[in-house]
């Protein structure tokens, strides 16, 4: 599978980036993505063919309904479930052809994982939390301490780094978390409703700092989420209904207000 | 297209997956400690018999090293007054058998018992190493016809039993049913032919038996006239060269080693018997002293309780006081001129000093508990003198079926309960190892997680067992057995045992937790994503 052949690949979705897609290069890319799950007699399509390109540096957010195929999606551009057929690219890798130490490695180093429940490890301190991945990627102990309290400083936890996730807010857990997903500058934030366990104010600590990253890092960010001051925040926003996209929009061609966005979820 | 190249997913090294499943096991102590105990239990279980069983043995060996001056004295007593049956001339070949076994052909000839057949059946070494073959033999097809129920045996052999098959068996109509029956038999004989050989050889060999019955016979009677028809243990306790010449003047050998045990013996048995038989002197005079004085009715105080009274320094002082007491008292009323009638007889004399009494005392409470603690090891093994035999041969252990199948089941149920512990931490731990997933844990990490665990808590478990069974062990023995259990720990064995007991519980854990690990290592990870 070559280059040439992806980029003639049909995207009718990603039509209008088109131009861009030769200075921007693509991180992710699916290219007719389908997922079914048997259950018992019935087959159900998860998603039906999906083609879509997620540019390296970009801040998108997925949006749609329970059941419309999101976390599917997710978790395919996510490496963490292979499709029945189609192909997914991370960074140029085909996920499909990899085995599960590869699979592993992949998502050890290129994609950080944030969770709606945090998910830190109950008994390990917060620094702790933050250094695992980055054993498990071979880092030198000392050295895996000093990035994790550049990591915490970041998030701003540098002098919580002893306590235990019983001790910590659930803003703070989940900068934690945050923290832990950079462990080992991953090009990928896959974020699952990041804010969705949190107040408004909280979750306005948890955007800034996704922000921070996604700007002052280039780390491209994928949220599934329903928070609208989040999705006000992405470059792209990205609509799953039925296991295809419905649309994609540039966050300036839609008007996001308190409550509603755009006239689409008013319907 | 361009592939992962996979050069660091390192393997974590043991250390920090030790240092994290401890950590782990620090959280869900509670659980661990549960597991731990389970794990405790059946290693407690396992230590426990093996413990017993090796003290059993140990003391099992002491006893009959203890008890050898008795058997060696009850022996000679034996054959000094009694003609040799069929079953014991066979069992006294069979174990001659068994020293040619030790000694080989040429040595063997010259041992105590083979002279002694030699010399009363006028045998030649060759008839006499025939003998001993057949007894063998003997009692290897009685073993067969015993280990048969009674139903089968009736149909191969009818009502014969013992040395009496054999007999029955010469008879060709009857060797010819047993043949018939075989292929019925639930256990059959290994090999018919051999039978068959074995029976000729056995008839034919009668009267070489018959002569050694005959020639021990007439040893009998011309012991007894040279000895001028003393009592056989008298002759032994006074035991010396010239007894030896003059014993084997009939045929007798009586080893250096066995007149050192038995001498000693025989004189205690007679002095024993000298002081039993106090009891009955003057009606019952004794006593009823004795039971005035430890509270008894007259006629429930028995020789036993005598030779304990005695066993004590005030005691064999208050027995010799008693008699000579009771002498003084009938010597005055005999001297009264007014008494009528033939003369009070007196107690006869003891003949022993105050120290010999304390003694013969004491060592009879020996030998009373020694009786005790054979009761028991009979007991254990069963009832069967032979089984408690064949036990001894059953390597390093010994355990009977019984024992076994406990012991197997208490580690099928400990099993279960670490599967089960291990499923349940695996289903509480789902979100945190489909995490650990999506952080790059491999499959391979999460198993060697989970096995780890499991392992570490049979470890604990094991040590905590095996100390216990070990304590558990001796307390049981030293409660069953008395002093002889500490006199006789085997204990290089127990600690063998404990090291067994420990390695059995800790790989135990090790396999129960491989399926649940498995299951865990299969964890997808978007599980990680499940709000509950």
């Amino acid at each position: 599978m070559s280059k040439t052949q992806n980029a003639s690949a049909p995207a009718t979705v990603g039509k209008q980036q088109e131009g861009q897609a030769g200075d921007r290069p693509v991180i992710i890319r699916t290219m007719d993505l389908k997922k079914y799950y048997q259950m018992g007699e019935v087959v159900t399509k998860a998603l039906r063919g999906i083609d879509s390109e997620i540019y390296r540096g970009e801040f998108i957010c997925m949006l749609g309904p329970s059941g419309s195929g999101k976390s599917t999606f997710f978790n395919m551009i996510g490496g963490l479930d292979s499709p029945t057929s189609g192909r997914v690219f991370i960074d140029e890798v085909d996920v499909a052809q990899l085995n599960a130490i590869e699979l592993a490695f992949l998502r050890c180093r290129k994609i950080g994982y944030i969770f709606q429940t945090y998910n830190l490890v109950q008994y390990m301190t917060c620094l702790e939390n933050i250094t695992v991945p980055m054993a498990f990627a071979g880092v030198d102990p000392d050295e895996a301490r000093d990035r994790g309290m550049a990591l915490l400083d970041l998030v701003g936890l540098a002098d919580r780094w002893f306590h235990k996730p019983i001790e910590m807010s659930g803003g703070q857990q989940q900068r934690t978390a945050i923290a832990r997903s950079m462990a080992n500058n991953p090009a990928v934030l896959l974020c699952d409703e990041p804010t969705g366990n949190l107040d408004l104010r909280t979750g306005a600590e948890i955007h800034s700092v996704l922000k921070k990253l996604n700007s002052e890092r280039g780390v491209t960010v994928i949220c599934v989420t329903h928070d609208h001051r989040l999705i006000n925040m992405a470059d792209r926003i990205l609509w799953v209904r039925d296991g295809g996209i419905e649309r994609i929009a540039d966050r300036h061609e839609v008007t996001v207000e308190t409550g509603s966005i755009g006239g689409e979820e008013n319907e | 297209m361009k592939r992962v190249e996979v050069k660091n997913q390192v393997r974590l090294s043991l250390a920090k997956c030790f240092e994290l499943v401890l950590s782990g096991i620090r959280y869900r102590l509670f659980r661990a400690a549960i597991t731990v105990v389970i794990i405790a239990l059946a290693v407690t279980f396992l230590k426990t018999m093996l413990s017993e069983s090796l003290i059993t043995r140990r003391i099992a060996g002491a006893v009959e090293a203890k008890a050898l001056p008795r058997e060696t004295l009850r022996f000679w007593v034996a054959r000094m007054t009694t003609g040799l049956r069929h079953v014991n001339l066979t069992r006294q070949l069979d174990a001659l058998w068994e020293e040619r076994q030790v000694h080989g052909n040429e040595a063997w000839a010259e041992t105590p018992r083979a002279r002694e057949f030699l010399a009363w059946g006028g045998l030649t070494e060759e008839q006499l190493k025939e003998l001993t073959d057949l007894a063998h033999e003997e009692r290897r097809y009685l073993r067969y016809f015993q280990s048969v129920d009674e139903g089968e045996r009736s149909q191969m052999v009818g009502r014969a039993r013992g040395w009496e098959i054999f007999a029955a068996l010469q008879d060709p109509n009857r060797l010819q049913t047993l043949k018939d029956r075989q292929p019925s038999m639930s256990r059959k004989l290994t090999d018919i032919e051999e039978l068959e050989s074995f029976l000729n050889r056995w008839s034919q060999a009668m009267n070489l038996r018959e002569k050694i019955v005959v020639g021990h016979a007439e040893a009998i009677a011309a012991t007894a006239e040279e000895f001028r028809r003393q009592d056989a243990r008298e002759v032994l306790a006074a035991a010396d060269s010239e007894t030896q010449k003059r014993l084997a003047r009939h045929g007798f050998v009586l080893s250096e080693a066995e007149m050192q045990l038995v001498r000693e013996e025989a004189q205690y048995s007679l002095d024993r018997d000298r002081i039993t038989s106090m009891l009955d002197v003057k009606n019952g005079f004794i006593r009823s002293r004795l039971a005035n004085r430890i509270g008894q009715k007259p006629m429930d105080t028995t020789a036993a309780m005598l030779l304990a009274e005695v066993s004590s320094s005030s005691g064999a002082e208050w027995l010799l006081e008693v008699i000579r007491e009771e002498n003084e008292n009938t010597r005055r009323r005999n001297a009264d001129p007014k008494r009528q009638g033939d003369p009070e007889p007196l107690i006869p004399e003891i003949g022993l000093d105050r120290q010999r009494i304390m003694e013969v005392g004491k060592r009879s409470m020996d030998q009373q508990h020694l009786r005790e603690v054979e009761a028991l090891l009979l007991a254990e093994a069963g009832g069967h003198a032979d089984r408690a035999d064949e036990e001894k041969e059953l390597g390093m252990f010994g355990f009977t079926s019984r024992t076994l199948s406990l012991i197997v089941v208490s580690f099928l149920v400990c099993t279960v309960g670490i599967v089960n512990a291990m499923l349940m931490s695996v289903t509480e731990r789902f979100r945190e190892i489909a995490t650990m997933k999506c952080l790059g844990a491999t499959d391979q990490f999460i198993m060697i997680n989970f096995i780890m665990e499991s392992c570490m808590q049979g470890v604990a478990g094991s040590v905590i067992g095996a100390v216990l069974g070990f304590l558990l062990g001796l307390l049981r023995s030293v409660v069953m057995y008395g002093g002889l259990a500490v006199q006789n720990l085997p204990i290089s064995e127990m600690f063998a045992a404990a090291g067994i007991a420990m390695v059995v519980g800790v790989v135990l854990s090790a396999l129960a937790a491989v399926y649940p690990a498995w299951v865990a290592a299969r964890l997808a990870p978007m599980e990680a994503m499940r709000i509950e």
